[in-house]
């Protein structure tokens, strides 16, 4: 994607004032997306994100730059620029790259190219999707269907002689149904997405999960008002793992850790949370959403450990901030484009199965809550506080789930939910989203299996 | 590549394959960033990009494609992707390449005065917030964010039926956030300054702004009484959306965060129920925006919004009036075109009710409570509206509002 003698002279320059380390990343992103309303395409955009980073690293700080112009001239005045926010003089010498291209050797790989599809033949597998959403109940008024993919290539090259290679390739497709009384709207829907080329497609019916999204939309139609109060929550697999991501992971991440910026600083070694609680990052799980070859450090990804019955093992690492808290790279470096400066992320979190039975957990609740399917919310990353709405929640009295509610909301601080998880069972599932931090929107997948809150706050009416 | 020249050649070879109208639709920008943290530079960024997008009509039907690399290389591929994307988009959706208006006002988007700020001034800036949130109190335990940046950009609209338009505009802001401690127990503070006078910046202001913030949080117990619901939702707010936006005016802002900070401290628990509730101006601002898409003609020709059928009657109460300005003095959105070239003008969206004046309800602070009912129903049975106006940097804005009776979950 570059010429080796430009890389070079890039990397001289940036670094001819002190610098300890740079690094160059370069993207080529072909993306496009299509976007049906009630079965109609209404959109349809394609096109091509392609640009060039710059980072350095001077005595603990970053200094970062980009631009998609690709003259040679501008390319080394970038470099100049950056190097001027640095020290004295002193030139690193790079002898030669060490190239290595995951295209060809990383396990994540691409078996068709979704670029290679024809437009039409995509536009009917949502239309499809759309009229199995609409034929599930006489209720639902709109549908929505959508596809995206992106081939991204990228190459990360930096002053210590890496020279790394890949293209990552993700498809990812979105139904939502909303059912409609007189009064109201309600809207129910799903989201699969892998980091794979067309063939996902495959083993992904949108038919099924179109059902589902409507069935979601026209029992909460039909539900009542959530009541509130402090009791035993259960959370459903899946999606439902996104209050231990947002609460807790981004406090995991190593620029918090750094930062003396999470309630998990110093924690390692110590209980955090129950001890059914052990909670993983894993960037190898083959074609999931989140995972990845390398990270945007070229580093080789792994599996990591956060928390191993409810005992704080390990931080999601990068190595700039690695440095500062004495912590090797976890190949969790991240970011969304070359528009950003990488930091450490989540791949695919999940906790991890337990021992317990689905049947056995809400069997043995007495009254509470079942929340099916977690919808958004917001939290503080600092305090760990937050709040999640419910999506589709149900009444539990006696140990039966009695009646749909709607308009829950959950709301807690992230390290008290840990501890008083008490029931874990063993039907971990992965759901697809996408995180926004400081390096932008990377893809990630949340997951658990269904687990039980002993006490959580409900927000509800009545 | 000069883009009047990369827009001859995209545009001789878009008649070449058969579109018939088409447009193109260039922005560059520029930015500079500048963090700090533990009195020192943190943080550097600075970057130069641009990219086009191109539309055209192809058998009569629209088509779009974008790309970030303005080369003639990459014409062909413009090209294709908007015919792919045309002949897959429905017929239903008629769109038209816009000739222009004969008339576009003359506002300005572009400071001198923030083009020529300099990196050590930026840096100065913050550390000086940074020292003014640490000396606030010996609470205050960190300053984890502290930042300024500044951007500018530009945009060049040009079509098959001879529009041809450009425009500019910076924008330069400042925030910082800070970390109160008290028995073991955290809360953060953040505040922001965003605009265009540099002068009315005050570094130290800000800084024990973010402190006080967080200070007045400490001491929040679980479930709300009325005051708390306010505090609750607010600090959801700033950390979401970002930030607390206004015209800078330093010893206001002090007073008002003192006066809060106070009220917070000692709240009290209280049970679940309905209360009357009232939003402060930045929180029923980041409401109000979630909502803004009901207003857009296309939600509502498209059946997304509630406000379908409902042109000139009685949606909100009569005490509401709704504004969109672009031409607005000083704004965060504002632009003589949009993003088509049509001319923009100022317009009411409701116009219903007259603003009434009132100020001043002592709050207590609360942590862990949730607010439900219907934003609509809301709507109507707004009871009272404050003259606090305050704009945040989406561009929308809200005073302080008295809601009337709401739910509040607790313990």
């Amino acid at each position: 994607m570059i010429d080796k003698n430009l890389a070079n002279e890039i990397l001289t320059e940036a670094t001819s004032k002190g610098a300890d380390f740079a690094e160059i990343f370069i993207e080529n992103n072909d993306k496009s997306s299509i976007t049906l309303i009630n079965g109609k395409v209404e959109n349809a955009l394609s096109g091509i994100d392609f640009g060039i980073g710059i980072r350095v690293f001077c005595k603990g700080k970053t200094i970062y730059a980009y631009t998609n112009d690709f003259d040679r001239a501008n390319l080394l005045n970038i470099a100049k620029e950056v190097a001027k926010a640095t020290g004295n003089n002193r030139k690193i010498t790079i002898l030669d790259f060490d190239k290595k291209d995951y295209k060809k050797i990383g396990i994540q790989s691409t078996k068709i190219l979704p670029n290679s599809i024809e437009k039409t033949k995509i536009v009917e597998m949502l239309k499809n999707a759309s009229n199995s959403a609409f034929s599930y109940d006489k209720l639902i008024t709109e549908t929505s269907a959508s596809y995206s993919h992106s081939i991204q290539n990228i190459c990360i090259i930096n002053s210590k002689g890496l020279w790394a290679e890949d293209e990552r390739v993700r498809t990812r497709s979105s139904i939502s149904s909303v059912a409609s009384s007189e009064t109201e709207k309600q809207t129910g829907s799903v989201s699969p997405g892998a980091l794979m080329g067309f063939e996902f497609y495959n083993n992904t019916n949108l038919e099924e999960l179109a059902k589902e999204a409507s069935r979601s939309a026209v029992t909460m139609l039909k539900a009542k008002y959530c009541p509130s109060g402090k009791m035993p929550v259960i959370i459903e697999n899946g999606f439902g793992g996104v209050i231990f991501h947002e609460a807790c992971g981004h406090g995991l991440e190593a620029i918090s850790i750094a930062k003396e910026d999470s309630v998990f600083c110093g924690k390692i070694g110590q209980k955090v949370a129950s001890e059914k609680v052990t909670a993983i990052d894993d960037g190898t799980i083959l074609g999931k959403w989140g995972s990845i070859n390398i990270d945007n450090e070229g580093t080789e990804t792994q599996k990591t450990v956060l928390i191993e019955n409810g005992i704080l093992k390990s931080y999601l690492v990068d190595n700039f901030y690695g440095e500062k808290i004495n912590m090797k790279s976890t190949g969790s470096c991240r970011r969304e484009s070359y528009k950003y400066a990488p930091v450490p992320r989540m791949r695919n979190t999940y906790i991890a199965n337990g021992t317990d039975k689905k049947e056995d957990i809400i069997a043995s609740t007495e009254n509470g809550i079942y929340a099916k399917y977690m919808g958004g919310g917001s939290v503080n990353p600092a305090t760990g506080e937050f709040n999640f709405s419910v999506r589709e929640a149900y009444i539990i009295k006696n140990g039966k789930i009695i009646e749909p509610v709607r308009g829950a909301t959950l709301i807690g601080k992230g390290e008290e939910v840990l501890k008083d998880i008490d029931m874990v069972s063993d039907n971990l599932e992965h759901a697809e989203g996408v995180c926004g931090a400081s390096s932008g929107s990377v893809p990630t997948c949340v997951g658990q299996p269904m687990l039980r809150v002993s006490k959580i706050t409900v927000g509800g009416r009545g | 590549m000069d883009i009047k020249n990369f827009k001859e050649k995209l545009f001789e070879m878009a008649k070449k394959e058969g579109f018939s109208e088409y447009e193109l639709f260039y922005s560059n920008g520029k930015s500079l960033k500048v963090s700090i943290f533990k009195g020192e530079l943190e943080k550097f960024s600075n970057s130069k990009s641009g990219g086009v997008s191109f539309r055209g009509i192809f058998n009569g039907k629209m088509g779009y494609s974008f790309c970030e690399k303005i080369d003639e290389n990459t014409i062909p591929a413009l090209i294709k992707y908007a015919k792919e994307n045309a002949q897959i988009i429905s017929e239903d959706e008629k769109e038209e390449i816009y000739k222009g208006d004969k008339e576009y006002k003359t506002i300005k988007t572009f400071y001198e005065d923030i083009e020529n700020i300099q990196v050590d001034e930026m840096i100065k800036n913050c550390l000086e917030m940074e020292k003014a949130v640490l000396e606030y109190d010996s609470r205050i335990v960190s300053c984890n964010n502290c930042a300024m940046a500044k951007s500018s950009g530009e945009t060049y609209i040009a079509n098959s039926k001879g529009l041809e338009l450009s425009k500019k505009g910076n924008f330069i802001f400042a925030y910082t956030g800070a970390l109160a401690k008290e028995n073991e127990e955290t809360k953060s503070g953040m505040e922001l300054f965003g605009g265009f006078d540099i002068k009315d910046f005050d570094a130290k202001k800000i800084g024990q702004k973010a402190s006080q913030k967080a200070l007045a949080c400490l001491g929040a117990k679980s479930v709300g009484a009325l005051a708390k619901e306010n505090e609750e939702t607010k600090s959801g707010m700033e950390l979401f959306g970002g930030f607390d936006i206004k015209d800078f005016d330093a010893k206001k802002i002090g007073q008002k965060a003192s006066q809060k900070a106070l009220a917070c401290l000692g709240a009290k628990s209280v049970p679940s129920g309905k209360y009357n509730i009232v939003f402060e101006n930045e929180c029923f601002t980041d409401l109000f925006s979630c909502f803004i898409g009901n207003f857009y003609a296309e939600n509502v020709q498209k059946g997304f919004s509630l406000f379908k059928d409902k042109l000139n009657t009685q949606i909100a109460s009569n005490l509401i009036n709704i504004a969109d300005e672009p031409l607005m003095e000083n704004g965060y959105n504002s632009t003589a075109f949009d993003s088509e070239g049509v001319a923009c003008y100022n317009k009411n969206i409701i116009e219903n009710g007259i603003l009434t004046t009132e100020n001043g309800i002592l709050t207590t602070p609360v942590e862990q409570i949730t607010i439900a009912g219907n934003y609509f129903e809301m709507l109507k049975n707004i009871k009272e509206l404050a003259n606090d106006l305050k704009f945040a940097t989406s561009g929308i804005g809200t005073p302080s509002v008295f809601a009337g009776k709401l739910d509040i979950s607790g313990e």
